[in-house]
């Protein structure tokens, strides 16, 4: 990140870290397939007490131990390539069954990507005095932006922004919802029910 | 590529103890690569000028995101498919990264071939997408040499002279070696091989009568297979729409008009057509029954046809049956095009007393033996001796892009070309090029029958084994008849590459998928109009490429440098360096045609289409007058340089499926054909709210549908018959294939033939079974893959016959859109 970050505003009001932490990487899951480099550090001891602690953090340690055993569950290549499989039927949307684009506009009733979410986002970037990265392709509806967003809100501590972030954010449950569905059991159902887990307790920060 | 590994952003000093500070770490999260420091300008809203095949609008862009596409305002008939022209540059179902299919990817080419179209695809970086595709290109070649490469990519890639993705592709691979490409094309496959032999030309893309001259001088119009107020819609290169006013002439001006089709046609309707509906795939047979009765009742124009024709001594015999003991009478066609004989005979008289134009449509030619139709109509224009009269004779370019509207006095705009050394100008689509060419539709015959012989148009062509196809601006799971044979011949590639903008059935099924930008998201240049060209419009860029879309042009630019010919494919030059390449050319050469074009900032900034002027006799166009005047200084193109009812060149041929002369045939299978097993007929017509399988994907599709699935038309009989209730979902089956589609019960098409638009996307329930029923309803399942002749090799689009009954089993739901459960 630029250096010209350091120079954000000044917080308005004392934020919890460790929601800030986690909506990073909840955005992180979101963002990409993993690759490999992020399999392995979900496998190793400390991740996976990462993970635990972010399960009791949001109060489902049960989605976490989910997703500790899914990540430990075969040969480190075998779980990132079913992970990578799983992303890519799951939010890219080629396949036989429907896919589940992460995107706010296909939830929010405009029927299309890029739709109004994308400017009402485009103008809180602007209040966090953020743009996107070049190297950002996504559409600001992206969910991983949403949260990452909202991170940075939160390290900003301005209230008005994480309460209209988490406004923007309300297509999340549907979506949590039907990603439970599409997924089983499965890792990102898991992902699902912290991401839920998440966004009630940022509301009630 | 959007990554996860890029530093992220740092924010201040924590308020609070973090109990997870150590996770971040442990999780691999150095950060999210999202954001930069300092607000983005807003923009106001802003109107941008651009072109599709649908019409010049202006896109409305709010801080950089597309809202409306919005028709220009001289547009005379915009086009209500507008809205999904906006939808398909933010589709759901847009492709968004390039990807690859794992079994290639992980196990090499050709791996799992039977998995195409299952799905499982990897995300990969462009880098690594650029280097797979270079890296293969070069071992096709190496183990199966130049000729394994097919690159004859077909279809409706979007308008403009940069990004014409199909040359694009072709230059790349002129400049690092060859390849075997494809000539002629779907539309009018058939027509256009036989009518250099009858009237020396193409025709059907060549201006014909205006719609000026019709209103003033036609007695009778007859529309035959024929429906311009559906068709011209579109164009190749941005439409016009002069159909429009140029029908509404004729309606003032009450011109009576015949329409001959299976289905009560928009045109028919607008003008308050007489509807007469033979059997279809049989106007061979009912031209020759209107041509015996002019021959027999003394109505024909002998003086025109020993004037301006060659060949009717030869083709006479036939007609009265004095060679096959068989003359062609009225009664005769009545037998096999189910309209009474009177009526055949009432047409001859009314067709010879009136001046009358006979407009016939390229659907009538996309059948079994397809080339004798449009060469019997001309010989029977050619008897009625009207040819080259005002508002008389015949036309084969009214059927769509708004044939007729006139021509302005305009240059042309030059193109990207493909590096091969010929000319592109004209029809580019037609011309040969590469180590071997093929006809188009016979690709899949190709790849089944490497080695095999084929005739084609009066040569031998032995077909190339070929192990690679790139595909780029089409989508050949779409227009390819015969879908099931099309997925077994699939199964002989090593490797399918696809560049596109979503994710049709053709990406779906390839190997190697990149996404394409839209038109909407780069820079180009076009004309207006096919016929009239009457603008030249500066088709801007309404927004940034969405997701990690790229244009054509720079992905193959990039391959291209890979193999060491980038410079050679760029010459160095940056897309707006090409488009004012372009239009200083053209600037010259309206200089030379006495019109001062503006220097290119200004045409550029002015935000609007330029106009060219159109002259008096332009408007007043009559096709043919020339020849007519003076048929030997304006001899036509055939080698007697009249009108060639006999050819000397097709009987050398010896084609048992091409005679010499029109002739009826029988086609494989037709309505109440001899042998024909099923009892009802296809007529896979052009689609009213999508252009082929173009916008099938989008929020228009809402407009057509039933039960989310292609719409089936079927006459009241036929669904009393069968106990079918309007808003069934219904299976259509031959021995070919099944496919769902949701009924409409309509009087407006004929008993005994079924519509079923083409271009729906194919969506098998099982990918990997071939024969799997397509739950949403592409009509190409059920089609012949066979050639019209020897002499084309055109495609039977419109033959095909199926039964349809009530679908009782679970519904399988449509996936292919990729719309959320939501």
């Amino acid at each position: 990140m630029s250096a010209a970050l350091n120079s954000a505003p000044a917080p308005e009001r004392g934020a919890d870290p460790d929601l800030e932490l986690v909506a990073d990487w909840l955005a992180l899951q979101f963002l990409t397939p993993p690759d490999a480099a992020r399999i392995e550090a979900g496998r190793s001891a400390q991740g996976q007490a990462a993970l635990r602690e972010i399960g009791t953090f949001l109060g489902r340690p049960d989605a976490a131990e989910t997703l500790c055993g899914k990540l430990a569950d075969g040969s480190a290549q075998d779980v990132t390539v079913a992970l990578q499989r799983r992303y890519t039927a799951l939010f890219e949307g080629i396949f036989r069954q429907r896919g589940l684009p992460p995107y706010a506009s296909v939830w929010d009733g405009t029927g299309r990507l890029c739709g109004p979410a994308v400017g009402r986002m485009q103008g809180l970037l602007r209040g966090l005095d953020l743009h996107l990265a070049e190297t950002c392709c996504e559409p600001a509806d992206h969910i991983a932006i949403q949260l990452a967003a909202l991170a940075e809100a939160l390290r900003q501590g301005n209230s008005e922004l994480i309460s209209a972030l988490l406004d923007e954010l309300a297509w999340v449950g549907r979506f949590a919802a039907f990603l439970t569905v599409a997924d089983g059991n499965g890792y990102y159902d898991a992902v699902a029910q912290l991401l839920s887990a998440f966004l009630e307790k940022a509301k009630q920060n | 590529m959007t990554n996860n590994s890029e530093t992220p952003l740092d924010g201040p000093s924590l308020s609070k103890r973090s109990f997870l500070k150590g996770s971040a770490a442990a999780l691999g999260l150095a950060g999210l690569p999202l954001f930069a420091r300092g607000a983005a300008a807003q923009t106001g809203t802003q109107g941008v000028v651009s072109g599709c095949h649908w019409g010049v609008f202006y896109g409305i862009v709010e801080d950089g995101r597309a809202v409306e596409f919005k028709p220009w305002e001289k547009d005379p008939q915009p086009s209500p498919q507008l809205p999904g022209v906006m939808d398909s540059l933010y589709s759901e179902s847009r492709i968004r990264y390039p990807m690859v299919r794992r079994a290639w990817l992980e196990q090499g080419p050709g791996a799992d071939p039977d998995g195409r179209g299952a799905g499982d695809f990897v995300r990969v970086s462009w880098e690594q997408a650029i280097e797979l595709v270079a890296n293969e290109i070069v071992r096709v070649r190496e183990t199966y040499g130049q000729q394994a490469l097919f690159a004859g990519s077909y279809g409706w890639k979007s308008p403009g002279k940069i990004h014409n993705c199909q040359t694009l592709l072709r230059r790349m691979l002129n400049l690092t070696g060859s390849y075997t490409n494809s000539s002629g094309d779907y539309s009018t496959g058939a027509a256009q091989v036989i009518l250099p032999y009858v009237s020396g030309s193409l025709e059907v893309y060549e201006q014909c009568t205006t719609w000026n001259n019709l209103a003033e001088n036609c007695e009778l119009m007859v529309f035959w297979g024929c429906n311009p107020l559906n068709n011209s819609q579109i164009s190749w290169q941005v439409a016009d729409h002069g159909a429009w006013p140029g029908i509404a002439r004729m309606k003032d001006a009450g011109t009576p008009v015949i329409c001959i089709d299976p289905v009560r046609t928009e045109t028919c309707e607008e003008l308050n057509g007489e509807w007469i509906a033979p059997r279809p795939q049989t106007d061979v047979a009912m031209m020759l029954g209107i041509a015996h009765t002019l021959y027999e009742e003394g109505l024909h124009d002998q003086a025109f046809l020993d004037r301006y024709t060659a060949g009717f001594d030869k083709f006479l015999p036939y007609l009265l049956g004095e060679n096959d003991g068989t003359p062609k009478t009225a009664d005769w066609a009545a037998e096999i095009c189910g309209l009474p004989a009177d009526t055949l005979r009432d047409l001859a008289r009314r067709f010879a007393s009136k001046r009358t134009m006979l407009a016939l449509g390229y659907s009538t030619q996309r059948q079994h033996h397809g080339e004798q139709v449009h060469w019997m109509l001309i010989t029977l224009a050619a008897m009625l001796g009207q040819i080259g009269l005002p508002g008389g004779g015949y036309g084969l370019s009214y059927h769509y892009s708004s044939g007729g509207s006139p021509t302005h006095t305009t240059p042309i705009l030059k193109a990207v070309d493909d590096a091969s050394g010929q000319s592109t100008e004209g029809a580019a689509w037609l011309a040969g090029g590469g180590a071997v060419s093929i006809p188009v539709s016979r690709f899949v015959e190709t790849l089944l029958n490497p080695g095999k012989t084929m005739q084609f148009n009066g040569h031998e062509i032995e077909l190339p084994l070929i192990k690679m196809a790139y595909w780029v601006g089409g989508n050949p799971f779409s227009h390819q008849q015969d879908r099931n044979e099309m997925l077994r011949a699939w199964r002989e590639l090593d490797t399918f590459i696809v560049h596109d903008v979503q994710w049709t059935a053709s990406a779906r099924h390839a190997d190697i998928v990149l996404p394409a930008t839209t038109s909407y998201e780069r820079n180009d240049i076009e004309q207006v109009g096919d016929y009239a060209l009457s603008h030249i419009v500066p088709m801007k860029q309404i927004v940034e490429p969405v997701f990690e879309a790229r244009s054509d042009f720079d992905i193959f630019a990039d391959i291209a440098e890979k193999l060491g010919q980038g410079y050679a494919y760029t010459q160095g030059l940056t897309e707006m360096d090409w488009i004012r390449k372009i239009y200083e050319a053209a600037k010259i050469e309206s200089r030379a045609k006495g019109m001062e074009m503006p220097v290119f900032d200004v045409f550029w900034d002015s935000n609007k289409p330029l106009a060219f002027p159109v002259a008096e006799v332009q408007e007043d166009f009559v096709r043919h007058a020339d020849f007519r005047e003076d048929p030997l200084l304006n001899a036509l193109g055939t080698a007697s340089g009249k009108f060639e009812l006999y050819s000397v060149a097709i009987e050398r041929y010896g084609y048992d499926d091409c005679p010499p002369h029109a002739t009826w045939m029988e086609p494989i299978e037709r309505l109440d054909g001899p042998d024909t097993k099923y009892p009802l007929h296809l007529a896979a017509n052009h689609p009213q709210m999508r252009l082929h399988s173009q916008l099938c994907g989008t929020v228009n599709r809402e407009s057509y549908q039933i039960a989310e699935r292609e719409p089936c038309w079927m006459n009241p009989a036929d669904a009393e018959q069968r106990g079918l209730s309007d808003g069934d979902v219904v299976r259509v089956f031959n021995d070919r294939g099944q496919m769902l589609a949701g009924l409409k019960i309509t009087d407006e098409i004929m008993p005994g033939v079924v519509r079923i638009n083409e271009g729906g996307w194919f969506d098998p329930e099982n990918p990997r079974q071939i024969g799997s029923l397509c739950a949403y309803g592409d009509v190409n399942i059920l089609t012949t893959g066979i050639a019209t002749s020897k002499l084309a090799q055109g495609n039977c689009g419109h033959t095909g016959v199926a039964e349809v009954e009530r679908y009782d089993g679970p519904l399988p739901k449509v996936t292919v859109f990729s719309q959320p459960s939501a």
